[in-house]
């Protein structure tokens, strides 16, 4: 059992590592069962956000907690983390392999630690000193601390570095004074990484320096924002006269807009991970939704159906084969390829699903796995703008892997 | 899965320098404009010295006993270089069937000599005006009808041909595939032959059990589809390459064209197309080699995804290289009809699909 997700390994350690991994995930969980085999039982599990109460969502960021640090006792919760700091020492590939294999099990959803994990602990370990290392990144990796980025502001979101909250010395701290948006996780995060203006003369890419700004500093004040799908997944996030030591600063002064780029490239990294599993699911579900509505023989969805399973297993092979390409063969961005077609393939789902609804897409009969649909193409909007939009990230990858001329900039 | 070994590499440098200097432009230009469709100097030397025919081929048959995988390397650079042969009739599609067929005699008379380069075959299926059936008599089976569509059905030394039976449709070699009457079709690709043949009262050996003809003929095109998608990519990448070079170097408004973003973003749907193209590709061949269940539905995945990326990625090409994307004098046409002509060789992408629907079914 479970020989299918040793193949992700490439390499003999890699192997060896998979079959650990493996031990340890099915001791505790169950691979995921098909959503079609119990077939109008229990959640539909269309949100593609979190749409969770209050309550729910603290219950659900504990059980991301809980499940981090049985990662972590069990050595796979840093797995390429530095060793002098609990880290596993192992390259990056087997992390990837590791989110791999756990994709097929149904491990609790670790969304409400995904950007400390996936962005912000790496950039913390590559630029921090041992300080912010230990007080941060550590606890992030152990599951008792949850991160947000405190990057988009009303002004300034695809063109970043157009950032206008800014900080000023004062003694050995830093006042910060702004408002930033988007802050996904904002609620109830323990720290933010905040890009922030500290030379207002410097041309614009180079007057930005990164800050640890822990959430409960007097002057940070988060209020929710309601997203189209109704619930609230992100907040937005005003900085006044917060005051963060030195020693809270990511990297030298004026250095970012670098570090930011870095985190970014994390981000569109870890948004793959879960979403391959879940695009799958989704497809097995419509499959079944078209023989219950009679449109199986359908030539039309037959097709959309079957291009669809074309672009989700091609997109899985092709997160696959990057992982066999040796990290100083890529230049980074052709990960973020995964980052659009995922949010594709939401897009398409959604639409065959409504397809196959009709009216009850628009209107709740109350039947199981039909209007809950909504929910999922409504958070695909989403997906093809979240840690940056589709017409940014094509840039970056016709610049940074094609090597295109870059854009004339300002 | 996706092992990238440094014999692969290797043999990829090998075939392309091999290919630079056998499969430049002005050769590919010269043959296509041939009937013959190919140079045979060019391809026994490539048995001799590259042993490309018999990579695939199992020792015992006189090839090398690799896999679909590393014969996938060689047709990638082919779709690059736009090779002119009947590497893909003959040895991705020929001798698959001669394999699967399981006719050990038939095997060990023709597959040493396709590995030595002296014997070439093409394959036979979709008939022309008259349906091709077979007929036995006392000396053995006879042929009469006709067929179209054969890649590299003129040149070939042999043919194997899927022709009607009374114990259902059976696979048929002709020996002296000249002695009969076969035209030159007119084709969009001028790089790839096809040809069609007729065939009255012609002497032929059945190739394994007469009745299993489509039987074999499914399982080959497994093998053969997941070599046509290779190439495709190789083609794809090719194109994608000319298109991004063309992108930096030609000025607009003071600028390289391939600064403007509409410019840009076509280049970058043209790269994910190839790379999910050549990643589903890779995913077939692996599974082809493994003799994995999952095969023929990977191998369909593999050619809807190198179809669509074909058609797509060359309309791009030309649209991004303007007006000298439409001459005759630019490549880029040369790419473009054999993009255009592959993406539906063996069916169209929406063909793959509807089989695509029923075997994923299926294997839930
Ligand atoms: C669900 C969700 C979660 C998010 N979470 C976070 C978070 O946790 N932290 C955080 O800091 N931010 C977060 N964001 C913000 C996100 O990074 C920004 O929304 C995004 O970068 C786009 O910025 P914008 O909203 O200001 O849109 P704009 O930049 O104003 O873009 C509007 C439109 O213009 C296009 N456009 C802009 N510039 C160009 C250009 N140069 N070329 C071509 N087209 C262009 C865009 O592609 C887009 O279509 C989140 C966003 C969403 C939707």
């Amino acid at each position: 059992m479970n020989e299918d997700l040793l193949v992700l390994a490439t390499t003999t350690a890699e192997r060896e590592f998979a079959t650990q991994a493996v031990a340890f995930l099915s001791a505790r969980y169950d691979r995921r069962r098909s959503l079609t085999a119990n077939w109008g039982e229990g959640d539909e599990a269309l949100s593609l956000f979190h749409e969770s109460t209050d309550a729910q969502e603290r219950a659900e960021a504990n059980a991301a907690r809980a499940w981090q640090r049985a990662r972590w006792d069990a050595g796979f919760g840093w797995i390429a983390g530095p060793v002098e700091y609990g880290g596993r020492g192992l390259p990056a590939s087997h992390d990837r392999l590791y989110r791999m294999i756990e994709g097929a099990f149904d491990v609790p959803d670790m969304s409400p630690l995904r950007i400390g994990l996936g962005t912000i602990s790496p950039v913390l370990v590559a630029f921090g000193t041992p300080e912010l290392i230990e007080t941060y990144a550590v606890p992030m990796q152990r599951g008792d601390l949850i991160g947000c980025q405190l990057f988009s502001e009303p002004g300034a979101g695809s063109d970043l570095a157009g950032v206008r909250t800014r900080a000023i010395r004062r003694g050995d701290d830093w006042v910060i004074d702004g408002q930033k948006v988007w802050t996904s996780n904002g609620s109830f995060a323990d720290i933010g990484l905040a890009i922030v203006r500290t030379d207002a003369d410097a041309p614009k890419h180079r007057g930005l320096t990164l800050f640890v700004v822990p959430m409960d500093t007097p002057g940070v004040e988060v209020r929710r924002i309601r997203q189209l799908t109704g619930g609230h997944s992100f907040a937005e996030t005003f900085l006044s006269d917060v005051a963060v030591p030195d020693s809270h600063r990511l990297g030298e002064e004026g250095e970012g807009w670098k570090i930011t780029n870095r985190a970014l490239a994390g981000e569109r990294r870890s948004v793959g991970d879960r979403s391959h599993e879940m695009n799958a699911r989704a497809l097995e579900l419509l499959r079944t939704l078209a023989e219950r509505v009679g449109r199986s023989d359908d030539p039309l969805v037959r097709d959309r159906w079957a291009a669809l399973y074309v672009s989700l297993q091609s997109a899985r092979f092709q997160q696959q084969r990057m992982q066999a390409v040796p990290e100083d063969r890529l230049t980074g961005a052709e990960r973020a390829i995964d980052k659009v077609v995922v949010a594709w393939a939401f897009r398409d789902l959604g639409r065959l699903a409504a397809e196959l609804l009709g009216p009850s897409f628009a209107a709740d009969t109350g039947e199981w796995g039909t209007f809950a649909w909504t929910r999922w193409s409504l958070g695909a909007l989403g997906y093809r703008i979240a840690g940056g939009t589709e017409e940014i990230i094509k840039t970056v990858i016709a610049e940074r892997v094609l090597g295109l001329p870059r854009e004339p900039r300002v | 899965m996706f092992e990238l070994s440094r014999e692969h590499d290797e043999l990829r440098a090998t075939v392309r320098k091999f290919l630079a200097r056998r499969s430049e432009e002005g050769t590919v230009r010269r043959l296509m404009e041939t009937s013959q469709g190919y140079d045979e100097q060019t391809w026994q030397v490539m048995a001799a010295q590259l042993g490309l025919q018999g990579l695939a081929i199992p020792e015992e048959h006189g090839g090398s006993g690799f896999g679909v995988v590393e014969l996938q390397i060689v047709m990638e650079e082919m779709g690059r270089a736009l090779m002119c042969s009947p590497f893909l009739a003959t040895v991705c599609w020929a001798v698959p069937l001669l394999l699967e067929s399981g006719d050990a005699a038939l095997a060990a008379e023709l597959l040493p000599a396709v590995a030595e380069g002296s014997v070439t075959v093409a394959v036979a299926v979709q008939d022309g005006e008259r349906a091709t059936v077979a007929q036995r008599d006392d000396d053995g089976w006879t042929l009469d009808g006709s067929k179209r569509f054969v890649v590299d059905g003129a040149s070939a030394d042999r043919v194997v041909v899927l022709a009607r039976t009374p114990e259902g449709p059976g696979l048929f070699l002709v020996d002296d595939a000249a002695s009969l009457v076969r035209t030159a079709m007119t084709t969009l690709d001028q790089t790839r032959k096809q040809a069609a043949l007729s065939f009255e009262q012609t002497r032929a050996r059945p190739v394994g059990d007469v009745g299993a003809g489509q039987t074999v003929l499914d399982a080959a095109m497994v093998t053969a589809r997941t070599l046509l998608a290779a190439e495709s990519v190789g083609t794809c990448a090719r194109m994608l390459e000319m298109t991004v070079n063309y992108a930096k170097i030609r000025h607009q408004f003071d600028r390289p064209i391939g600064s403007f973003q509409a410019v840009k973003h076509l280049c970058t749907r043209m790269l994910i197309d190839t790379e999910l193209a050549t990643s589903a590709a890779g995913a077939a061949g692996a599974a082809v080699d493994a003799g994995d269940d999952a095969a023929p539905l990977l191998s369909r995945v593999a050619a809807a995804a190198t179809s669509d990326a074909l058609e797509s990625v060359a309309a791009e090409m030309i649209e991004i290289h303007g007006g000298i994307g439409f001459t005759w004098e630019h490549p880029a046409h040369l790419y473009y009809k054999r993009a255009a002509s592959s993406a539906r060789l063996w069916g169209s992408s929406s063909e793959h699909r509807s089989a695509i629907f029923d075997l994923a079914g299926a294997t839930k």
